[in-house]
């Protein structure tokens, strides 16, 4: 059995789906950023194997953009994260309230 | 196929590590184990660059920033771990949301959907002069962008930084409190705050 | 920063002369007054129609945007720029009194009232007519109500607003009728052969068409059942009252009408209720005339009379005499107003009759010049309004018409008599005012009012070129009756008021007078019919709905707010997870949207 484009977006949704758990489920900023991550990796391999299947280089260089906003993306979540922890001496998310209605 | 199989299930198993592990250290070793196997794939779908890319900048660099704020704020904390309790409801909408994202694209592909004949590639498909010409040519606008975005992030990281002096009023974000001990009054002000709307619907 | 008197005046005298010069052009290009209109199957068939372009377009119409030159809008457009620059003339002077900023507001009012108005009489489709109707509406609006710290003269213009806005529904409704039954808008196509032909194989929707045209020349030319705005309208500057409220807008009315002559052909019971209704106005009118003490007043009873002349002789056919009763009533009735100004201008704004004697040694061009326009009204020959109004009369004796005859004979027996009585009144016996008289002298107030004593006198032969060139016959029978009238009339008001004395006019007061003088109550049957009910509604919805219904509607309204409020408040609750979560839930549901609608 030749393994298809389904199966890689298949993958990619059931890893996009751990990543979202990660992000909701955890009150650690660290591993909610993690999750963040999985999600964005998650979408990098669909691209990447619809750059395959399809024979289009554009797949590859958006994942290429993707890894980058990542890294950007790492950068300001643990920055704010090392804040929090600095200011308010907590890294429980749920602890954080002030954006209440 | 068996290397599809083998590769996606240990990526798999590494996300569900990251997201399970009692500890921040452990989940970010879990995530390298995840993005190494996900630069094996690449590899396998033609992506020689990517893969590489993957393996330096994500699970290098990126990753060892991971563990240096690890560092930073378990020396601040005294490395307690972040209780599990969950929020009411948090849980099952969660899981229902994580079901249909990943149930809908899994159900569309067992019936059929996105079926794609791979075409056969040009030789150097995926590898660095292949790469590099789309993207300074094809794609040289995002790239640009790319770069704004990052200079963006760094003026953003900088400028949170820049509040080092004062603790207690980190730039850009609003603190309504300075006192340390405001984490432990939010929910009494936040009780309050219920009561006062409570007594305000009453007089209506 | 208003610009110097001097400079308003120019601008607004010296544009309507352009116009005017602009007209005669027309007049010497072959456009002239003698076109007739109309065919000999009634149809309109003569004119030219100017086309700048098209207006609309949609639904299968087509709108037209063009000019329409034949007689009936040359004649019509001669009066309003000729009369209308005389005019305007004499406001430079009568207006003078008013501070710069208000005397540009005047002329800028009198302009935009002869634009509107030429564009009434010359557009080539019903819709732009509509433009023009409703614009000559709203500058007769801004004029009543141009001494606007008058709570009478505000309320004079709101009056006349709304009872013409009834006529521009009216028209609209007609218009629409039209467009229905004959697929056109423009007059080519809904008067033209063809629209007649269509007219005539709907005999229903012709009546319908002709009974809201009539309305809306009622609400227009002051007719019944809408007439009673006119008299109100008085509370305007004198000039106004001449130019708009006598010579020309009111007229309006009579040109629908004319212009419309295919529909009323089409539907002898719009024509006839038309026809009589017209009648009844200028008898009933000229009743109410007779028991006047305010001489504006009675002047505007008077040119009500007349137009119904007009609409009558209109609506049955007698186009040719009903015009050129326009013409000549434009000339004699904008010269009465002249006078009675020159009158009002040196008794301190009296209009009370009952105050004024013995004017005719302190005014003699007024008194000279109220005579011509006197014996023009009472149609004594050989003066202008006998050979138009006789012409009328005439037209409806031939054809048969006899109750709208009878009832214009009798008009024709009063309408001496109380201009006459007037007369006499004002300018004859001794002065009863208050401050003695004095008179104004500027030039502009006395040649405009020459000029129109001497077409008042002499300006009969236009009505006759113009009823010999549209083919209008004279009837010497009628014509021996009519004079035989008018001279009754003038002698009865000559034996009770040629001394001028008010004891004379003793008969006038009393209960009879004062129920006359308030036209029969008219106004308050309107009241009754209309304002009551209106205010009991608004009082039972005060009450009822304001009071009660309401404020729980709107606590209601309030606390389902105040709640809704509420519970999504507690959805943002500032944490980060559940924000997440909600964005986590909405992508899911847009998934699902995406995989069941992209099926």
């Amino acid at each position: 059995m030749v393994v298809g484009l389904p199966f890689y977006l298949g993958l990619s949704a059931l890893l996009f789906a751990v990543g979202v758990l990660g992000v909701l489920l955890r009150r650690d900023p660290l591993v909610l950023v993690m999750g963040i991550e999985l999600a964005w990796n998650a979408g990098n391999l669909a691209l990447v194997a619809s750059a395959r299947y399809y024979g289009h280089m554009g797949g590859q260089v958006f994942a290429f953009v993707v890894i980058t906003l990542a890294a950007a993306d790492v950068a300001v979540g643990l920055a704010l994260a090392v804040l929090l922890g600095r200011s308010r001496g907590t890294v429980d998310v749920d602890r954080l309230r002030w954006l209440r209605g | 196929m068996i290397a599809f199989l083998v590769v996606g299930a240990a990526a798999l198993a590494a996300a569900i590590g990251v997201i399970t592990a009692r500890s921040a250290v452990h989940s970010v070793l879990w995530l390298i184990v995840h993005l190494c196997s996900l630069a094996v794939l690449y590899m396998t779908l033609r992506a020689q660059f990517l893969g590489l890319v993957q393996i330096l900048i994500y699970a290098g660099a990126v990753m060892v920033l991971f563990l240096f704020v690890i560092g930073l704020l378990s020396a601040q904390q005294g490395g307690a771990p972040v209780p599990r309790a969950q929020l009411p409801r948090q849980v099952g909408f969660a899981i229902f949301a994580a079901v249909v994202v990943a149930g809908a694209v899994i159900l569309a592909a067992l019936f059929g959907a996105f079926q794609a004949a791979a075409p056969s590639l040009p030789a150097g498909f995926g590898g660095v002069t292949a790469f590099g010409t789309v993207l300074f040519s094809t794609y040289l606008l995002p790239f640009e962008a790319t770069a704004m975005a990052l200079l963006t992030a760094i003026v953003a990281v900088v400028a949170l930084g820049a509040g080092h002096d004062e603790p207690a009023r980190p730039a850009g974000l609003p603190v309504r409190e300075a006192e340390p001990e405001a984490h432990a009054s939010i929910d009494v002000s936040h009780a309050e705050h219920r009561s006062e709307l409570a007594a305000r619907g009453g007089q209506r | 920063m208003p610009l110097p008197r001097s400079a308003q005046g120019l601008v607004g005298a010296g544009s309507v002369l352009l116009a005017f010069l602009a007209a005669l052009g027309i007049v010497a290009t072959g456009g002239g007054p003698g076109l007739y209109p109309f065919g000999s199957g009634g149809a309109l068939t003569g004119g030219a129609d100017v086309v700048l372009g098209t207006w609309a377009r949609g639904g299968g119409l087509s709108i037209p945007l063009g000019l329409w030159v034949d007689g009936l809008s040359t004649v019509f457009v001669l009066v309003i720029t000729g009369v209308g620059f005389l005019i305007h003339v004499y406001s430079l002077a009568y207006m003078g009194g008013e501070s710069r900023a208000d005397y540009g507001r005047y002329f800028a009012g009198m302009n935009l009232f002869v634009a509107a108005m030429l564009l009434l009489v010359l557009a080539d489709s019903f819709p732009l007519l509509v433009v023009g109707w409703a614009g000559v509406g709203f500058a007769s609006y801004l004029l009543i109500g141009f001494w606007h710290d008058r709570p009478a003269a505000v309320q004079a213009a709101r009056e006349a607003f709304v009872l013409n806005t009834v006529g521009d529904v009216a028209l609209i409704l007609a218009i629409a009728l039209l467009a229905f039954t004959t697929g056109h808008t423009d007059f080519a196509g809904t008067l033209g052969p063809g629209g007649l032909a269509a007219l005539r194989a709907h005999p229903g929707a012709s009546t319908g068409i002709g009974l809201l045209l009539f309305l809306a020349a009622a609400a227009k030319s002051a007719q019944l059942p809408l007439q009673s705005w006119l008299s109100d309208a008085m509370e305007g500057p004198t000039p106004v009252s001449a130019l708009i409220h006598a010579a020309t807008m009111v007229t309006a009315g009579v040109y629908l009408i004319a212009r419309c002559l295919p529909v009323f052909t089409a539907s002898p019971a719009a024509a006839a209720t038309a026809g009589t209704l017209g009648a009844v106005t200028a008898f009933g009118a000229a009743t109410v005339g007779v028991f006047s003490y305010d001489i504006k007043r009675l002047l505007a009873y008077s040119t009500m009379s007349q137009i119904g002349y007009m609409i009558s002789g209109a609506a049955f056919g007698a186009v040719a005499a009903s015009v050129s009763h326009v013409v000549m009533h434009a000339f004699l009735k904008a010269l009465l107003f002249m006078c009675v100004g020159l009158v009002m201008h040196a008794t301190g704004d009296e209009r009370d009759m009952r105050r004024y004697g013995g004017l005719g040694r302190t005014l003699p061009l007024a008194r000279w010049g109220f005579l011509a326009g006197a014996l023009a009204l009472s149609g004594i020959p050989p003066f202008a309004g006998f050979w138009s109004k006789d012409a009328v009369m005439g037209a409806l004796l031939s054809a048969g018409h006899l109750v709208p005859y009878l009832l214009l004979a009798a008009a024709a027996v009063l309408t001496p008599f109380y201009i006459f009585r007037a007369y006499y009144l004002t300018f004859a016996g001794e002065y009863r005012g208050g401050h003695a008289p004095h008179a104004a002298g500027a030039p502009s107030l006395h040649w405009p009012l020459a000029a129109l004593a001497v077409l008042s006198v002499l300006g009969g032969a236009l009505a006759l070129l113009l009823q010999h060139a549209w083919g209008a016959s004279p009837d010497w029978a009628s014509m021996a009756i009519s004079t035989v009238l008018a001279l009754a009339g003038w002698l009865g008001a000559w034996r009770l008021y040629r001394t001028g004395q008010p004891a004379a006019d003793a008969w006038t007061a009393g209960a009879l007078g004062d129920a006359v003088r308030a036209e029969y109550g008219w106004n308050g049957l309107w009241r009754h019919a209309l304002v009551v009910p209106a205010h009991a509604l608004g009082s039972w919805l005060e009450g009822a709905w304001e009071g009660r219904a309401w404020p729980s509607a709107e606590g209601a309204l309030a606390a389902a707010a105040g709640g809704l409020g509420r519970l999504l408040s507690g959805w943002q609750s500032g944490l980060l997870r559940r924000y997440a979560l909600s964005m986590a839930c909405g992508a899911a549901l847009i998934l699902i949207y995406a995989l069941v609608a992209g099926r």
